[in-house]
């Protein structure tokens, strides 16, 4: 587990979890989120994901599809059966080819999508739009 | 008229022989004599007379007995028995035996005369009648063989036929007005599952098991409908899955009512899988190729500070010529396969063209071009592929775009149409930009061309653009063309029909 930690330690830091198969990918998003004021935590396959979501408790996850084991649509599915991170919004990342993305992705349950390669902008307005709010959060506590 | 013909005179006396053939002799015929009933059989067989004079009291074989030997019914020639005394029973018995008649001795000239022409005379008919059966019997023989030349040759084409048949790639299944099966080919045999002495005659509907081929066929052969042909998927026993190209042909008499049906089974399996193959080695290339792009493009959003600004700029603009030209490769491998057909959905139409526009967004804003929709639609929703529309509608954008001057404004219209009578949807891309001069427009269209020659290219990219668009509206059956007018600014309008 990649475990990067933005110092400032700002209380309102928008916690994030990238779960990817790919090592450069992920090291290099999360250090991007760090940058932009993020809280990030990287995971690099399903189950690492799993154990991740339910201690790190995100306030939203980026996940990808195309992951060797357990691939994406798996993980989200069981996201959303684990008490501890059901409530968690998932955006679902992919290089894969969608011309309707955000409608496979909220079919199968997820909350978002992004292609990629993203502009860092829009990612961090779709993370920020989609992060659990303080209320949400202290309900998990 | 005395008749002429060979009179045998069988009498073992030799006065009463030789009397008598004088006689006869004298009279005109050809006499020849026997003097017993062996004697007599013997000349018979040598040479066949036309009357036979026998006389009854004959020792050893009499005449009764001769005539028993002879099959006079059967053969060409008549017997005269000749009785030594009047005996009812002796002429009653010979006339059951086949004679033609007989006389008594002593013998009168006239009475034996008459009997002999008349005889004769019967000689003739039945001569007459064999001669007849004879050519009748060469006719039929000529007529069998005839006939047997025939069957051959029938038989022959119908083996061919079968082979024809049988040796078809496609499976072949023949049903009559009523949809009951007259024929089967071998290979439809296997893709339907039953052999063709188990359902023939049956309707096709009750002896299907397979329901998605049933419901196939049950659609194409709804003759109300115009289609003729679909894709069909069936899932065989052990998880296996094949495609069939399914084919009606109607078969109407010279009334134009309907004699029956043929369809056809064309196994595609290979060619869905290869395609399949091909797809989803394409989204792994696309991933691959895409991922790294991102990474640098991460490492570029970290290293950004007011210093570097202007080197991450560029380098941010690399990658995204990086990603533009990755999915004109991906859509130039995808599209240049001659037989991809569409897939077709329900798309909203404003909705497509508002993601285009988002998409070339930051393209245009570099050069402070405006993005303009008019849209002119009633209804929206549209049967189409959407990804053929979308690279269509991003080939055009971008291309407008490229060739616009800084500040200048790209409209997308869209309006209803008529496409060959019936509804169509007309989309046009307009720009203000340098214009197509009349040469070139009609070169544009093709592959990796440009406004300008190789060496002077003042835009980078494939040059793609427009050819791919091209390609993805023909898929569509629809129409792609340009009105520009150098200097002034161009318009590309694609008229796309309703895909059924």
């Amino acid at each position: 587990m990649i475990h990067l930690m933005y110092d400032g330690g700002d209380m309102n830091q928008i916690k994030v979890l990238v779960i990817d198969d790919e090592k450069l990918l992920l090291k290099s998003t999360c250090l991007a989120l760090q940058q932009y004021g993020f809280d990030t935590r990287g995971a690099l396959d399903g189950i690492e994901g799993l154990e991740a979501a339910a201690t790190f408790q995100p306030d939203v996850i980026l996940l990808d599809i195309m992951m060797p084991g357990m691939d994406g649509w798996q993980v989200l599915e069981k996201l959303k059966m684990l008490d501890e991170c059901s409530n968690i919004p998932v955006i679902i990342f992919s290089a894969k080819e969608y011309f309707n993305g955000l409608e496979i992705a909220l079919e199968h349950g997820a909350d978002g999508f992004i292609p990629k390669p993203f502009n860092m902008q829009t990612l961090i307005r779709v993370l920020q739009t989609h992060a659990r709010n303080d209320d949400e959060r202290r309900r998990d506590v | 008229m005395n008749k002429t013909g060979r009179i045998l005179v069988v009498d073992d006396s030799d006065d009463n022989r030789d009397a008598v053939a004088s006689l006869l002799i004298a009279g005109g015929y050809v006499v020849e004599t026997a003097h017993s009933g062996h004697d007599a059989l013997i000349k018979i067989a040598v040479h066949v007379p036309d009357v036979i004079l026998l006389d009854i009291d004959m020792p050893v074989m009499s005449g009764l007995e001769v005539l028993r030997s002879l099959n006079v019914k059967n053969n060409n020639y008549e017997a005269i028995l000749i009785t030594g005394y009047e005996s009812i029973q002796s002429a009653k018995t010979a006339m059951e035996l086949g004679a033609f008649g007989y006389l008594s001795k002593p013998v009168q000239w006239e009475l034996l005369k008459n009997q002999v022409e008349h005889a004769l005379s019967m000689v003739a008919v039945k001569k007459e009648r064999l001669r007849h059966l004879q050519v009748l019997e060469e006719e039929i023989n000529k007529k069998n063989n005839e006939l047997q030349t025939t069957v051959h040759m029938l038989e022959n084409q119908g083996r061919r036929l079968d082979a024809v048949i049988n040796g078809m790639e496609e499976g072949l299944l023949a049903l009559d007005n009523e949809e009951r099966i007259v024929l089967l080919n071998v290979n439809a045999e296997k893709i339907i599952g039953l052999k063709f002495s188990e359902c023939a005659g049956r309707k096709l509907s009750s002896a299907l098991t397979d329901e998605t081929l049933k419901s196939a066929l049950s659609f194409l052969l709804d003759h109300s409908r115009t289609d003729n042909k679909c894709l069909v998927r069936i899932a065989g026993p052990e998880h296996d899955e094949h495609y069939y190209t399914v084919n009606k042909i109607k078969l109407n008499d010279n009334h134009g009512a309907l004699l029956g049906v043929v369809v056809t089974l064309l196994d595609q399996t290979d060619k869905v899988k290869a395609e399949q193959l091909r797809t989803s080695f394409l989204s792994i290339v696309a991933h691959e190729l895409r991922t790294p792009i991102t990474v640098i493009q991460n490492y570029l959003a970290i290293i950004a500070t007011e210093s570097i600004r202007s080197p991450v700029d560029d380098m941010n603009a690399a990658c995204f010529k990086l990603r533009n030209l990755v999915d004109s490769l991906i859509s130039l491998a995808r599209l240049s396969d001659a037989s991809i057909s569409a897939n077709v959905k329900k798309v909203h139409l404003q909705n497509s063209v508002v993601v285009q526009i988002e998409k070339s967004g930051a393209a245009a804003e570099n050069k402070n071009i405006t993005l303009e929709i008019d849209d002119n639609l009633v209804v929206h929703e549209f049967d189409t592929d959407p990804l053929l529309l979308e690279i269509a509608l991003s080939g055009l954008l971008d291309n407008a775009i490229k060739y616009s001057m800084a500040g200048g404004v790209v409209s997308v219209t869209l309006n209803h149409c008529t496409v060959n009578d019936s509804d169509g949807v007309a989309i046009a891309v307009v720009d203000q930009g340098c214009g197509i001069d009349e040469d070139m427009q009609k070169i544009i269209f093709e592959s990796f061309t440009q406004g300008e020659s190789h060496l002077t290219r003042h835009f980078s990219g494939l040059g793609t653009g427009l050819y791919l668009a091209k390609r993805a509206i023909e898929i569509l059956h629809g129409h792609i063309s340009v009105v520009s007018q150098p200097g002034k600014g161009s318009t590309f309008t694609i008229i796309l029909p309703k895909i059924k």
